[in-house]
């Protein structure tokens, strides 16, 4: 017996923001929700055991469909991976020391990426940990990590984000 | 950064996140995008069942009770299916109905728009220039490419209102400067998001009337014919 409501209002909610995380964009993100919303409809669910995810992975196909993959996704190099992973456990726990005002978030997210958008959003909204972002994207944590390092580092050097002294005497 | 400005990271992106809902007319449309699926899954359902020889009781007795007579299970199938299939043609016919309405409401307001035949409120041939004259719309006018093709000269444009909300009307002419069009450009309501995607055009007290989408914005054009 088809379901009335799969997705309810304060489900419909968390949707809309991660496909804000996405696009930057609240009419973009609308737009991609409710695509996304029309093509999982139609699917045949009775293989689909989780509603959500499956969302949430066709907007984040659909979004990337409709971007250039390489602009969506930018590419690490391995002597960047080499780099970065002797210092992943130092950079690990870092994020939480960050701090910004209010007012620079909306800046900070026009400046990143649909990924480092979306890893933000899962990290700081849905408080994933890393280990649980890594699996999810079927992607190293080690990767991940590096990424997040960048992010970090690229923000503080245009002066976003600011970082408790003790970290920074460390 | 002043102190008192900053915030964790994480809890200035969740503030940020939950400062930016669905708005309620959004919410609305995308639950009832569910329902109207979930109504046309029973409709399938029902006359899935109803079409399953196994499941035809009726038909079954009917057969044993009154073999060789005029009502046989075949018959009573082919009775069921048709009529199945008509309940479903209505469903589907007041659902395509309701949307096509609301497509005529805004084409009849766009008719009256147009045989208002008003002074625009800015002379120009530019669609840039009236823009920034028309500064409360929600959106920028655009260059609509169902138009491009056409040879027509941008006379100007002023302010209407289409579907309640704040809209542009603007006024062009064929190339004898006989014939006068009345373009609209609206915010595209929420509920005309899965239709319309292709023009649509009707005749609404002597006026051609054709809306289409684009851009995210809902077009009208209307001309006397």
């Amino acid at each position: 017996m088809p379901q009335e409501i799969l997705f309810n209002e304060k489900c419909l909610q968390q949707l809309f923001h991660y496909a804000l995380s996405l696009t930057s964009n609240e009419a973009q993100a609308y737009d991609l929700l409710h695509c996304s919303l029309e093509k999982y409809l139609h699917l045949d669910k009775s293989r689909i055991e989780h509603s959500e995810p499956y969302l949430k992975r066709i907007m984040r196909n659909s979004y990337i469909d409709n971007q250039r993959r390489k602009r969506f996704e930018e590419p690490i190099s391995d002597q960047d991976l080499e780099k970065h992973e002797n210092t992943i456990s130092l950079i690990q726990p870092s994020l939480e020391d960050l701090f910004i005002s209010q007012q620079q978030v909306s800046m900070l997210l026009q400046s990143l990426n649909g990924e480092e958008s979306e890893l933000l959003y899962l990290w700081a909204v849905e408080e994933y940990t890393f280990d649980e972002i890594a699996k999810m994207k079927e992607v190293a944590k080690g990767t991940l990590l590096s990424k997040m390092h960048r992010l970090k580092k690229r923000l503080q050097a245009e002066k976003m984000l600011a970082q408790t002294t003790s970290r920074e005497s460390r | 950064m002043k102190p008192s400005d900053v915030k964790p990271l994480k809890e200035a992106l969740s503030e940020y996140y939950q400062q930016r809902p669905l708005s309620s007319p959004q919410l609305k449309a995308l639950l009832e995008l569910q329902e109207m699926h979930a109504s046309a899954q029973r409709a399938e359902a029902v006359a899935t069942a109803i079409d399953r020889p196994e499941n035809n009781r009726l038909g079954y007795h009917w057969q044993s009770g009154f073999k060789g007579m005029f009502f046989n299970s075949h018959r009573l199938s082919v009775l069921f299916s048709a009529v199945t299939a008509a309940l479903v043609s209505i469903v589907i016919l007041t659902l395509y109905l309701s949307n096509e309405l609301t497509a005529l409401d805004i084409m009849e307001e766009i008719a009256y728009n147009h045989n208002q035949n008003m002074a625009v409120e800015i002379r120009s041939s530019s669609i840039d220039d009236i823009d920034t004259f028309l500064s409360s719309l929600s959106f920028t006018l655009i260059k609509s490419n169902h138009l491009a093709g056409k040879s027509l000269t941008l006379l100007g444009g002023r302010y209407c209102a289409i579907d309640g909300k704040l809209a542009a009307q603007l006024k062009f002419e064929d190339g004898t400067g006989n014939k006068t069009y009345t373009v609209y450009q609206v915010a595209r309501p929420t509920h005309f998001d899965s239709i319309e995607q292709q023009p649509i055009t009707n005749y609404v007290n002597g006026v051609k009337v054709i809306l289409w989408q684009e851009n995210g914005l809902l077009l009208g054009i209307a001309s006397n014919e």
